[in-house]
């Protein structure tokens, strides 16, 4: 019986994670395979032979150096404003208490709620109408903070036990300092988390870029990519796959590096019911 | 949470509706209104006063920079800037220059897919394109595709003709005559069915994705019908074009059409799977690249009903002027000029690209090239009359093409003929208010 | 692991502990500026009115005007453009085509996403690889995946195909057969959000103390009894939370079916998002665009308001 249970699961196991990662590894072998062989190649697990090319090829055509630099800027210009803007908020909204807070917490579950199409038709007449169109300003001021980061980290601070809180007041620090040298040390997780979160959002994020950044030199990677895969006037299949494990790989490779704290950091992050 | 808490969030909620609708509605002056004017004589104007804005997709990089250069040499002072955009659908760029002219950056001369030259006639008056200021060799029989009630607005620049593309190969292994040969929708049909017979697979793909509303047109057309009547209602309700339209549900349901979008059909043509694609001139050259020497393959005339030759529409794009000062529409029309010269045309039209060269002395000088394949040389040396694409309200055409792309998609699907296209037709009607 | 301490880890705190940070703040911080929490709050509350509260005012009160995107005057028109959207059939398409979309995407994948979590947790050995393996999907990049994830399902030799002519079963036409084009895409959708779903369930999870899997292994409590009666109640935030973020994942699906479908055929996998999109950005009609977002969110408000309801009376 237990023989059975424990063959069942691992049967299951077997076959969601190779369900889960089919898709990267038929990524990979089309991008390994030499173009003129990727429609005459049949189901074979593996390429007859690996042309490194493809790699080469994607960069320079789907301008892929240019578009990873665009990418970086705006999503660390994204995630610094955010922190500087959900940090503190956070640290009101979880261990300030003021007149108002419970209405600005109920504010920002509100908007956590709202989605983007809501949003997306307005957002872009007044960007364009600010002059921020095809501009980085245009394409990072929106996310300029993130109800879903202020409240993810408040629920984090949440947990900071009192006594240290009232330490530190004890010990003359104001909220600055408490923040400083208090809080952000124990809701480290929680930023790393959130940051973590931030970056492969806004690294992914399609839809708004293909708005507002009309100009070549600020298409961020997913646009490039969905702009060479467009191809009108005809299609490089292979350098395509290769293109997207380009843009696939930064985001895998943070998160790799970074799983474990994401997921410790992304418990507690839940609505209170 | 509180109810409280609800009714002053709902409370704040209405007193900023209220200051938002305030200030929109008093928001600005109608940047629509304003008017291209037509050029003036340029002997008359101030290079130096006189800054010109382009905006374009990436196809016409090299040619932008090329002739930007050689006019701002020729009138010291002068200054072009030159936006691209980075995406070449003509769709995003039609709507980035809408938005830039909502907030007053209306540029002097753009590039636009020539499906959407009513949209900017109807919408942005752009100014007349001065015929005579188009460069020597400039081939002005396709003037026509860019012409609106007898002005033309638009100089084609990289154009293309829907086309049939078949692997012969494919043909000879099952025996199914030469492409040169197949000259009616069917021909084109038992030629297919021969080919399905071998293979046991569908043969044929015209693909009723993103060019359907310009196949349909060309279907209609080629066969001698009118897609769109004077009065600006639909034309293709009539027998012969239901006729045309129907080779869409006799493919399907004979099993011969793959019913897959404009990217899977290449892959399928390029494949070899498909040995019957409808598609356009400008993909010649890529599909050369990426066929090689696996198969013999050839473009041909887009079949019809009964062999008749009618005036395709020209796909690709052109250059429209939407200046609103004169000595602005005076050198943006020298721009134009340009553009258009065989050089800048030889390089739109190149290896890369195969657009029909809209400057015989580019065509001369790409037909005499190593690169002439007989392939190639089709979309060089094509010089049938074009007509102007769609030519429906111009407000209306995102509109218009989706009622016939949806008509499109059903036919594929095997959907009854002449149902299906009176609804479309009804639904055109509709939507353009005829 | 999981912990075995009786105190849950203070990070791992899951909901807010009632009266806790509240009553001890309630003293009031004596010497400290009053000024300073504003100061703090200023900044994110600018964001959120500038880029959420106030773009979505605008569009309610877009929703009752014709607003043209090339500029000018916005001109009064009642209820027109709601007319006009509930009258169109390609907006109602796309409204039907949602409901089903959400109802192939949000359960599923948070039934999946429970489902890998445990059997995640389950595993001994391995376990920081299977977790990996199963999180990767919700770092990928959309674009890039439905790109591939067309080939996958292209009709003339892709892979699913393939595999169905070995099965012995005729290929489909995934993406180019109305019938189909739409759950393909959502199954594309499931097999982000699945992982999505998973991660949370998994860093839900973890907050059980080990306590309370000791205590009902005494009691003799397993298996599906101890899922529904122990585990899920006492994840319940987890799972609201989990949820939230799978319904606003699936009304907001743009890459993939931007990539893959386009919306078609026949309007078959057009949803609400895409819908918005093209009456905005192709047809330029901005105030038909609006009142369909508001529709939308009324909608939305409207669910969660029951799912509130739903859940807080199970609770009492």
């Amino acid at each position: 019986m237990i023989h059975i249970v424990r063959s069942l699961r691992w049967t299951l196991i077997a076959l969601a994670v190779s369900i889960s990662l089919f898709p990267f590894y038929w990524m990979l072998r089309t991008a390994l395979a030499p173009a003129d062989q990727v429609f005459f190649n049949g189901i074979s697990p593996l390429p007859s032979s690996i042309d490194w090319s493809n790699f080469a090829r994607a960069w320079e055509k789907a301008h892929l150096g240019n578009a990873i630099v665009d990418g970086l800027v705006m999503t660390l210009s994204i995630l610094v404003l955010q922190l500087v803007t959900c940090i503190p908020a956070a640290y009101v909204l979880a261990k300030v208490k003021m007149r108002g807070s419970g209405f600005a917490l109920a504010v920002v579950i509100g908007c956590l709620l709202v989605p983007a199409q809501v949003t997306l038709i307005p957002t872009f007449i007044g960007i364009n109408a600010a002059g921020l169109a095809n501009s980085l300003p245009g394409l990072v001021l929106p996310f300029m903070t993130s109800a879903f980061g202020i409240f993810l980290l408040r629920q984090q601070m949440m947990s900071i036990p009192d006594s240290l809180m009232e330490a530190a007041r004890t010990d003359g620090l104001g909220h600055f300092r408490t923040l400083w040298n208090v809080v952000i040390p124990i809701a480290g997780p929680g930023i790393a988390a959130f940051s973590v979160f931030s970056v492969f959002t806004h690294w992914n994020d399609y839809m708004w870029p293909l708005l507002i950044a009309r100009s070549p030199s600020l298409a961020t990677p997913p646009l490039s990519l969905a702009i060479f895969q467009q191809g009108d006037i005809g299609f490089d299949y292979s350098a395509l796959a290769a293109g997207a494990a380009i843009v696939t790989a930064p985001v895998v490779i943070l998160f790799l590096v970074a799983q474990k704290r994401f997921v410790q950091g992304m418990s507690g992050s839940e609505i209170p019911g | 949470m509180s109810k409280n808490i609800s009714l002053r969030s709902l409370g704040a909620l209405a007193a900023g509706a209220l200051l938002l609708s305030g200030c929109s509605a008093s928001a600005g002056t109608d940047p629509q209104a304003a008017v291209a004017t037509a050029a003036t004589d340029i002997s008359t104007c101030n290079p130096a006063q006189s800054p010109i804005s382009v905006t374009f997709g990436p196809q016409a990089k090299e040619s932008v920079a090329i002739a930007a250069a050689s006019l701002e040499a020729k009138y010291p002072g002068l200054k072009v800037s030159a936006t691209p955009t980075s995406t070449s659908s003509y769709d995003d760029l039609t709507k980035s220059v809408v938005a830039d002219i909502a907030v007053g950056k209306r540029p002097d001369v753009i590039m636009t897919g020539l499906g959407q030259l009513k949209f900017w006639v109807d919408t942005y008056s752009p100014a007349p394109i001065n015929v005579d200021a188009l460069p020597a060799g400039y081939q002005k029989q396709f003037l026509g595709a860019g012409t609106v009630s007898d002005t033309v607005y638009l100089a084609p620049a990289q154009i293309s003709a829907p086309v049939l593309l078949v692997n012969q190969s494919a043909l000879d292994a099952a025996g199914a005559g030469k492409a040169a040969d197949i000259k009616t929708l069917a021909d084109l049909k038992a030629a297919a069915e021969k080919v399905s017979a071998k293979t046991g697979a569908p043969s044929v793909s015209i693909p009723a994705q993103g060019l359907t509303d310009w196949f349909s047109q060309a279907f209609v057309q080629g066969s001698g019908e009118t897609f769109v009547n004077t009065d600006g209602s639909a034309g293709f309700g009539s027998d012969k074009s239901v006729k045309a339209l129907s080779i869409w549900p006799e493919l399907k349901n004979k099993n011969l059409e793959l019913g897959v979008g404009d990217q899977d059909a290449m892959a399928a043509f390029t494949s070899g799977k498909a040995a019957f694609f409808v598609y356009t001139t400008s993909v010649i050259a890529s599909l050369q690249k990426s066929i090689g020497t696996s198969f013999d393959w050839m473009p041909v005339d887009l079949p019809s009903v009964g062999g008749e030759k009618g005036a395709l529409p020209a796909g690709g794009n052109g250059w429209v002027v939407l200046s609103d000062e004169s000595c602005r529409a005076a050198y943006s029309n020298a721009l134009i000029g340009e553009l258009l010269s065989p050089e800048a045309v030889a390089g739109a039209s190149g290896t890369s690209y195969s657009y029909i060269p809209v400057n015989a002395d580019a065509g001369k000088s790409l037909l005499a090239s190593s690169a002439a394949t007989p392939q190639l040389t089709y979309a060089w040396s094509y010089d049938k009359p074009l007509t102007p694409w769609g030519g429906f309200e111009g407000s209306k055409v995102a509109q218009v093409n989706d009622a016939i792309r949806l008509m499109a998609q059903q036919l594929q699907s095997g959907a009854e003929p002449a149902k299906a296209v009176s609804q479309a037709a009804g639904s055109v009607n509709a939507i353009v208010g005829k | 692991m999981t912990t075995t301490t009786t105190q849950p880890q203070p990070r791992t705190a899951a909901a807010p502990r009632p009266g806790g940070p509240e009553t001890a703040a309630a003293r009031k911080p004596r010497g400290r500026s009053r000024l300073v929490p504003v100061i703090f709050l200023l900044p994110a509350g600018l964001g959120i009115t500038v880029f959420v509260i106030a773009p979505a005012l605008l569009s309610l009160v877009a929703s009752f005007f014709k607003v043209p995107l090339a500029g000018g005057r916005w001109q009064w028109a009642g209820l027109s453009n709601f007319t006009r959207v509930l009258g169109d059939p390609a907006v109602l398409q796309s409204i039907g085509n949602t409901l089903a979309y959400s109802a192939m995407t949000i359960v599923p994948s948070l039934v999946i996403g429970l489902s890998l979590a445990l059997l995640a947790n389950s595993v001994g050995r391995g376990r920081p690889l299977v977790r990996t393996a199963l999180f990767l999907p919700m770092t990928a990049n959309l674009v890039a995946m439905a790109v591939v994830f067309r080939w996958l399902f292209a009709f003339q030799g892709g892979f699913v195909n393939q595999l169905l002519g070995i099965a012995g079963i005729g290929a489909v036409n995934w993406l180019g057969d109305p019938n189909t084009s739409l759950l393909t895409v959502a199954l594309v959708g499931v097999w982000r959000s699945a992982s999505f779903s998973m991660m949370i369930f998994f860093a839900g999870l973890a907050t059980i103390p080990g306590t309370i899997h000791e205590a009902t292994k005494a009691e003799g409590i397993r298996g599906y009894t101890k899922l529904t009666r122990v585990i899920l109640p006492m994840m319940k935030p987890t799972v609201v939370f989990a949820t939230v973020l799978a319904v606003l994942s699936s009304v907001q699906a743009f890459d993939t079916i931007n990539v893959m479908t386009q919306g078609g055929p026949q309007g078959s996998s057009e949803t609400l998002l895409t819908m918005s999109w093209k009456l905005g950005f192709s047809y330029f009609d901005l105030g038909a665009a609006s009142a369909l977002s508001f529709l939308l969110l009324v909608v939305l408000v409207g669910i969660g308001l029951v799912q509130r309801r739903l859940l807080s009376g199970g609770s009492k």
